[in-house]
């Protein structure tokens, strides 16, 4: 399954879509797909052996949610959002979370001024249309609700006032699931604001091998072409909303929001606001696919990075990530496809 | 019931009346024409008319009028043949009336029903098969009234879900069959009787009686020896034996009903059959000469026919022993010997005047009276036959003024039952005593039995010798020794291609079926019930007994249908393209590959293609490609993306995969 969601084919796909879909005839969308797929590549070619982590990054950017990346140190989340940020034109800002950073040092805070006399925002990193949130799990508490409110809402508000975030608006934030000491873990409320959580895991043998040969990545990182702007961000968003979704796939989604509801190991199963991302998730895969319709395959491969963060199952939280994950599998096992 | 809006449309009439017309067909084709008409003009009335049925008052009068005629028809409203016409009359009516959905169901349950009630007039495999096709059909037609639209391309689909309704029924039917409780005597064995046209001999004989029996190939019994079978020309089965003669018509006496003084010796008997006897719905039974043992309903009468008490009117099966050396009233009583010599006043004068001068040469040698003296009578006689040009045919039998004389000295033309008619008057004549017997002779070996045909028909002569009793002489033997060495058909030909070899040749094949039916399904009765349960530890089976084993086998076999009902309604939905993909996707794993319900069309394709062949493969991706764009594409509008959606069920449906054969594939795991 793997090699078909290898980077040639994805040109080949994408391609594809833009001579025999409707529409995506129109010449400026051909573009924005074949851009789309070389900035796939490139970042796979940075981040090696992780074709499907890459697809997923992509699909969440493309669906317009936030992406967090759950994962040991040094597996390449940070190598990955930077690569996103090289690939992607978007102004890119970086936030290194820790115990003491406060909100204001993530969304910015009012200053008096006194040559004007007046109090003046101080733009925080977040007024950025790609941010990393790196570690999020050691900020305190507040820290990381200003930072999801920001990521829910769209805007920022201080002192009464509102500041809409740039657009796209796109974060990817990190968490460490080992260093447990002193963080405070994200409660499940706040994780259903990021569209996917993926985690990368070790890269398969020739990828490292690959890795181990190859020169520095911060140098590679140096080289990214910027292949994508903002403006292709937005029409690819805009493409992703139009693709067309059967009845029989809406009868599938459903079947599986109400499966992951009375499943036996599930305490409680997916929202209505879950199931609608993960229709919008489906969609921003299908363009991945190279198709202006979404098909149960792309259910299945966004299903487990949407649902296992959302889902909350019975047994003690300890493992919750790792159990999750089977859950999803199971649900996706039992359901048939209609 | 007021017109009201309906739910169906114009295709489920035109379905729901020929289920009806199906069901009723065979109760149509007897009853009287008239009635047959009227609910054939009503039937096709209701094809053509719309859905606001006629108003009330028409409808109570055709009801009461249709009642009415029934009545006036059949003289009464009891027993199975008015009680099947009312309801084949109601059935008609009903749909008069057909407006709605529910009155559809109604109708084709009845249908049913009317069906059902065949079996009361005939239990033969044809009705069975016939019965089967019009559940088959009726079960369709309930599936066609729930649809909106029907293509023509879907009705051998709809003839095969209908098919796989009736399916489940199958196991019940055969456990019913099995262990619903026999009664000893058919309940309407006796009541229609009467009503019902006979067949085969009477119990007269006049001329043409038998030679119209010519061209009925219908079997008349069948016949399994235990032991050895007799020659043709010795098979001669024994029916009506007829003593009084009026000149043209040979009639039973009363003597005929009295029971034999001398019965063979069982242990003599050296003939042993079974007979499986078709209603004939006479009062008596066949049998080779001189049956020793026969069944216990039967009598043996003083002329050794075996009488019944009442009409076989249904098929009868029966074992008998003959005794062949039997000598049949050595003393004649002289009541018996003048019945035996009784003529007509006033007829034949010829063959009188040619009797007695037999008499008169046989008494210049023999003693007047002895056997000798009777024997060279009959060998004159038969000389007779044998020597003058005298031809046994068919056709062309001119009617005789004087059966006797015309035939004998002009005509010389004729069939067995004038033969043996004129063989006997003219012992009579001559002072033998004689009688005839008709019956049947010979019987064609059909396999593992004998058949004996309606045309196997024949009449011959007994005489009566002192101090030998009764003998056989069949005066045809001496015109046409074939028809008794090799049968009727041999003789004379049979007319057009009706009989043609390959005709009779498949209608004996036919027959085989047909005996095989009869011995395992129709005369599946107590006895063979409770043989076939005593291996289970049943050794006496009560009716109450019965019933109960037979309810928990049901309960059983339902308790078990329904839970694998169940099972494939888990696995089955409503929509047939997916029913179709799902049935894809079980051929697949049946092929080896490890694919689900949960499996999507992309997952599929990486499953399977690189297990099968690269053609099968190849077809496979194309079916695919076409499920995913019908299926999840936006393609294309209504009625086109049914056709399409058919085409591809089709298609999905067709598919059979054919997996790679690998002989590498081992050596790959080993290397590993």
């Amino acid at each position: 399954m793997t090699q078909s969601l290898s980077t040639d084919h994805n040109a080949d796909n994408l391609a594809d879509l833009s001579t025999t879909t409707a529409t995506a005839r129109d010449d400026g969308n051909q573009a924005v797909l074949a851009r789309l797929a070389a900035a796939m590549d490139q970042v796979n070619a940075v981040v090696l052996g992780n074709p499907q982590a890459i697809k997923l990054t992509f699909c969440s950017m493309l669906a317009g949610g936030h992406l967090l990346i759950e994962d040991l140190p040094g597996v390449g989340k940070t190598t990955l959002a930077n690569a996103m940020a090289g690939t992607l034109g978007l102004d890119y800002r970086r936030i290194q979370f820790t115990s003491d950073l406060l909100p204001a040092d993530v969304v910015g805070i009012s200053i008096y001024s006194q040559n004007h006399e007046q109090f003046s925002f101080q733009h925080g990193p977040i007024f950025s249309q790609l941010v990393l949130a790196d570690e999020i799990n050691r900020a305190p508490p507040r820290t990381q609700s200003a930072l999801l409110e920001a990521m829910a809402e769209n805007q920022v508000t201080v002192d009464g006032q509102h500041y809409r975030l740039p657009q796209p608006f796109f974060v990817i934030a990190t968490q460490n699931p080992l260093d447990l000491a002193g963080t405070w873990l994200l409660p499940d409320s706040q994780l259903d604001r990021f569209l996917l959580k993926i985690s990368l895991g070790y890269p398969p043998r020739d990828a490292e091998r690959a890795l181990l040969r190859a020169p520095d990545r911060q140098a590679i990182l140096g080289n990214c072409d910027r292949l994508l702007d903002s403006g292709d961000v937005i029409a690819l968003r805009k493409l992703a909303t139009r693709v067309h979704c059967s009845e029989a796939l809406l009868d599938y989604i459903h079947a599986l929001i109400e499966h992951s509801r009375n499943h036996a190991g599930i305490a409680i199963g997916l929202s209505p606001r879950a199931g609608l991302a993960l229709l919008a998730a489906s969609r921003a895969h299908a363009i991945l696919e190279g198709r202006m319709h979404a098909e149960p395959d792309d259910v299945k491969a966004v299903f487990t990075a949407l649902a296992a963060h959302r889902l909350k199952l019975l047994d003690e939280p300890g493992q919750h990530s790792k159990d999750a994950t089977r859950v999803a599998s199971e649900l996706l096992e039992a359901t048939a496809i209609p | 019931m007021t017109a009201s809006a309906t739910d169906l449309q114009r295709h489920m009439v035109a379905w729901v009346m020929g289920a009806s017309l199906f069901s009723i067909l065979p109760h149509l084709t007897r009853m009287s024409p008239a009635l047959s008409i009227l609910l054939l003009l009503l039937i096709a009335w209701r094809l053509h008319a719309g859905f606001k049925p006629p108003h009330w008052s028409i409808r109570t009068a055709l009801v009461i009028g249709l009642v009415i005629l029934v009545f006036w028809l059949n003289g009464g409203i009891w027993g199975r043949l008015p009680g099947s016409q009312l309801l084949c009359t109601m059935l008609v009516l009903k749909s008069i009336e057909l407006q709605r959905r529910r009155d559809a169901l109604l109708i084709v349950s009845l249908g049913f029903f009317v069906m059902a009630t065949w079996f009361l007039f005939d239990q033969s495999m044809l009705t069975f098969l016939y019965l089967v096709a019009g559940t088959w059909l009726g079960l369709t037609t309930m599936i066609v009234i729930q649809r909106e639209q029907v293509l023509s391309s879907d009705v051998p689909r709809l003839f095969r879900q209908g098919a796989m309704l009736a399916a489940p029924a199958v196991p019940i039917a055969i456990a019913l069959f099995f262990l619903f409780p026999r009664l000893s005597t058919p309940i309407w064995g006796i009541q229609g009787g009467e009503l019902e046209g006979r067949t085969g001999l009477s119990d007269s004989m006049s001329p043409g009686d038998i030679s119209s029996l010519f061209l009925d190939d219908s079997p008349a019994f069948r016949v399994r020896f235990d032991g050895p079978v007799p020659e043709m020309s010795e098979r001669y089965w024994r029916g009506p034996v007829l003593w009084q003669f009026d000149g043209r018509r040979w009639s039973q006496i009363f003597y005929g009903g009295v029971n034999a003084r001398e019965k063979p010796a069982v242990n003599d008997a050296d003939l042993r059959y079974e007979v499986e006897l078709e209603p004939h719905r006479q009062k008596w039974i066949y049998a080779l000469d001189y049956p020793a043992v026969y069944p216990e309903e039967a009598r043996l009468t003083l002329d050794y026919l075996l009488r019944t008490k009442h009409p076989v009117s249904s098929l009868k099966r029966y074992v008998i022993a003959s005794d062949t050396d039997f000598v049949d009233n050595s003393a004649n009583s002289r009541t018996l010997s003048l019945q035996a010599l009784q003529l007509p006043a006033e007829v034949a004068p010829q063959a009188r005047a040619l009797a007695a001068q037999w008499e008169r040469e046989a008494a210049q040698s023999h003693a007047p009276q002895s056997a000798e003296q009777h024997r060279a009578i009959v060998n004159a006689a038969l000389a007779y036959f044998r020597n003058e040009p005298f031809y046994y045919r068919l056709e062309g039998l001119p009617t005789l003024q004087d059966p006797i004389d015309d035939f004998l000295f002009s005509s010389r033309t004729g069939y067995c039952e004038h033969y043996a008619s004129a063989f006997t008057f003219l012992m009579r004549a001559a002072g033998v005593p004689a009688r005839v017997v008709t019956g049947y002779q010979g019987g064609i070996d059909n396999g593992e039995y004998y058949l004996i045909r309606q045309s196997d028909a024949h009449a011959w002569a007994e005489v009566w010798l002192p101090g030998s009793g009764w003998m056989r002489v069949d005066p045809t033997s001496a015109v046409a020794p074939q028809r008794v060495i090799t049968g009727s058909r041999s003789v004379i030909d049979a007319p057009g291609w009706l009989h043609a070899e390959w005709l009779v040749d498949l209608r004996n094949r036919v027959d085989v079926l047909r005996y095989w039916w009869n011995r395992n399904v129709v005369s599946f009765d107590a006895k063979s019930q409770s043989r076939l349960l005593q291996p289970l530890g049943i050794e006496y089976t009560s009716h109450t007994r019965l019933l109960l084993i037979m309810l928990v086998t049901t309960a059983v076999i339902g308790l078990a249908l329904f839970l694998w009902l169940r099972r494939s309604e888990l696995t089955r939905s409503n929509d047939p393209l997916q029913n179709a993909w799902r049935q894809l996707l079980r051929r697949l794993q049946r092929a080896g590959i490890d694919c689900r319900h949960s499996s999507a069309p992309g997952e599929l394709l990486a499953l399977a293609v690189p297990a099968l062949e690269t053609e099968s493969a190849q077809q496979l991706r194309q079916l695919v490609q076409r499920y995913r764009q019908l299926r999840y594409a936006r393609t294309l509008p209504g009625s086109q993306l049914q056709q399409a959606s058919t085409r591809l069920q089709r298609a999905l449906r067709r598919y059979r995969p054919r997996p790679q054969q690998r002989p590498t594939f081992n050596l790959q795991r080993i290397r590993t």
